[in-house]
């Protein structure tokens, strides 16, 4: 069981710049072990009590997006994208690593580890936004409809703080552009016979991306596993972190021994 | 000696998948519809023949065996069959509630009249994936599992159990049994360990696929820890579990094996398993073995499991082969399975069984040893 630190969220975390694919990329670096490469949702970065927890056990780094800060992106598609993140890894000094993607992150994490799965240990990927059967665009509903089908636990910190309209106008149309209408763009085929070790893992009461599409993933990906957490909808991190940091830091650490029950049940010797 | 099917109720379609679990997708109902219709007309040919028990075992998320639950089945074939012997071999009792297979089997018991033997046992590596057990506790799980079922079957009044894995402050197992105070429950042998739990503590010993001289090894320390213990085991008390395929000459039945890829061993099950989930079952395996939790193991160093040669061939060659086993392990009950880890055809079942009741049944019953029961 992990838990979550009583101390400031993100207070582990501290700020860097790397220059990498002719960006400043803003990174927030935090704990010891083998990397993690945390690549987050569409919006902006925040911090989580699930990253603190996982830094616990690993050097997490999560890394804002080329054209996320005050630069204006001009990447084309997820490929761009995942190109512009293998430099950013680089620029790090890291040559493979441990890769967990949220949401547009998750996305993002499946063209990469197309692109370069020598480089992936293995993957996560959070709620990913890549396949979207019976899914919503976010954009379509109204602020307390988003709520609901972002978070279950909207009272638990980090509070759901509505967007920057600022940020809105200049990110947004990136966004749109990459995650395109859904529909096929090849990703599924290169996805077949992937050999990396891979989590997936989806709230049940996830109202933005449809569970279902987990299934997809499961299926694609050979060497994957599927995990439903309960009780949290897309955000799983700030609903159940304690879960969230759990079964990501024993999947990071156990591969997919992680499916091994280790826990002691002597009650008395 | 006496003759015993282990049915294994494999899924009637074609689409196996090709690791574990199996995704459920690939299962039709009707197919299993099937199944279960073939499977009793199975076990009906089989009782035909003279086959002395129908038995039946728990495996999880595989159209390899579909009895999850095998007292399920147990009971279903044992009221379709009203004087079938019906053996469960068995439970994966580190898996499950003891209090609960208790109760199960109580009920199962009454319902078959008392015609039910029971196995515990700990399970493939596999089925440590099934309910998130802790494979490292197995053995000491499994052994006080059996101990605290043995007192919910033999307790009079309602009692509690403070034990290293188990607590229940408050048990009472409703039905009793038709048998008093149990049906007889018999343990795997294949370790050294569970052959001495055995014997000490008055339980039938049974062993699957392992070489027979291994087998042989084991239950010398099984009479010697009965002996102990102060009671002797007769020929009654030992289970040999293989595969069998009788044919009219040897040509047929091992042609036949070898196109259904006999010998693969249990790697067989999962052909198209990640390298990750062998190596996740190799050290589940490794645990249940008693290799420490801190211990990365590497599979190339594990000493093979030597299986002895299945029971394949025209009826002489088969007949020749049980004497050997018999000479060498002394068992009076032999349980077999049909065909590979991959069943035969049910036609092919069907005509096999036909030739086992002509030619191989009339001689275990009268040529071999079968011990009185203990």
């Amino acid at each position: 069981m992990t838990s979550t630190s009583t101390t400031t969220l993100g207070a582990a975390f501290t700020e860097r710049a790397v220059e990498a694919a002719g960006f400043r990329v803003r990174c927030f670096e935090a704990g010891d072990g083998p990397p993690v490469i945390f690549l987050p949702g569409a919006g902006p970065l925040k911090m989580t009590f699930a990253l603190d927890s996982l830094a616990e056990r690993f050097r997490v780094i999560a890394v804002e997006y080329p054209g996320w800060g005050e630069q204006q992106s001009d990447v084309a598609d997820f490929d761009g994208l995942a190109r512009q993140v293998a430099a950013i890894a680089t620029a790090l000094d890291l040559e493979r690593f441990h890769l967990m993607g949220t949401s547009f992150g998750g996305a993002c994490a499946l063209h990469f580890v197309t692109l370069f799965p020598e480089r992936v240990e293995s993957l996560v990927l959070e709620a990913p936004a890549k396949f979207r059967d019976g899914s919503v665009d976010p954009a379509s509903l109204a602020p307390d409809e988003f709520a609901r089908a972002f978070r279950s636990h909207p009272e638990r910190e980090p509070h759901l703080a509505p967007p920057d309209p600022e940020f809105m106008a200049r990110v947004w149309p990136t966004v749109v552009r990459l995650m395109g209408d859904g529909s096929d763009d090849g990703l599924g085929a290169r996805l077949a016979e992937l050999p990396t070790r891979t989590l997936i893992l989806f709230g049940r009461d996830d109202g933005i991306i449809n569970p279902i599409n987990g299934r997809t993933l499961r299926r694609l990906l050979r060497n994957s596993s599927l995990q439903y957490v309960f009780d949290a909808a897309h955000d799983i991190q700030c609903d159940r972190p304690e879960a969230f940091a759990d079964v990501v830091g024993d999947f990071l650490q156990r591969g997919m021994k992680f499916l091994i029950n280790e826990q002691d049940g002597l009650i008395n010797p | 000696m006496k003759l015993e099917l282990f049915h294994t109720m494999n899924y009637w379609g074609a689409d196996h998948g090709d690791s574990w679990p199996a995704p459920p997708r690939i299962c039709d109902p009707a197919l299993v519809g099937a199944t279960i219709e073939h499977g009793l007309l199975e076990c009906a040919a089989a009782l035909d023949a003279g086959f002395d028990s129908l038995n039946f075992a728990e495996h999880h998320y595989s159209p390899k065996q579909l009895t999850p639950n095998p007292i399920v089945f147990a009971a279903v074939a044992g009221r379709q069959f009203p004087t079938a012997q019906i053996g469960v071999f068995g439970t994966d009792l580190p898996l499950n509630n003891p209090v609960r297979i208790a109760e199960e089997y109580s009920m199962l018991d009454n319902l078959l009249d008392g015609r039910l033997r029971i196995g515990m046992l700990r399970g493939t590596p596999n089925e440590y994936l099934t309910y998130g057990s802790n494979p490292w506790e197995s053995r000491e799980r499994y052994e006080e599992g059996i101990l605290l079922l043995k007192a919910c079957f033999t307790e009079p009044e309602p009692f509690g159990w403070e034990g290293r894995y188990y607590r229940f402050r408050n048990v009472a197992v409703w039905p009793r049994r038709v048998q008093d105070p149990h049906p007889r429950i018999l343990i795997s042998g294949n370790s050294k360990d569970g052959a001495i739990f055995a014997g000490r503590h008055g339980l039938d010993l049974g062993f699957s696929y392992m070489s027979v001289e291994k087998c042989a090894e084991h239950a010398e320390l099984y009479r010697r820890a009965a002996a102990e213990a102060g009671w002797e085991p007769t020929a009654d008390n030992l289970q040999y579990r293989h595969f069998m395929y009788v044919t009219p000459t040897d040509e047929e039945a091992n042609e036949t094996m070898a196109a259904m890829g006999a010998g693969k061993g249990l790697a067989g099950l999962f052909p198209g398993a990640t390298p990750d989930l062998m190596m996740t079952m190799a050290q589940i395996g490794a645990a249940l073995g008693g290799v420490p939790k801190h211990v990365e193991i590497d599979p190339s160093m594990a000493p093979p499991m030597v299986m002895s040669p299945p029971l394949y061939g025209s009826p002489q060659t088969v007949l020749d082969r049980i004497e050997q086993i018999h000479d060498v392990l002394g068992m009076g009950r032999l349980e077999v399975s049909m065909g590979t880890i991959n069943p035969l055809p049910h036609e092919a079942m069907l005509s096999s069984f036909k030739l086992i009741g002509e030619e191989i049944i009339p001689v275990l019953h009268a040529d071999f040893e079968v011990g009185a029961t203990s």
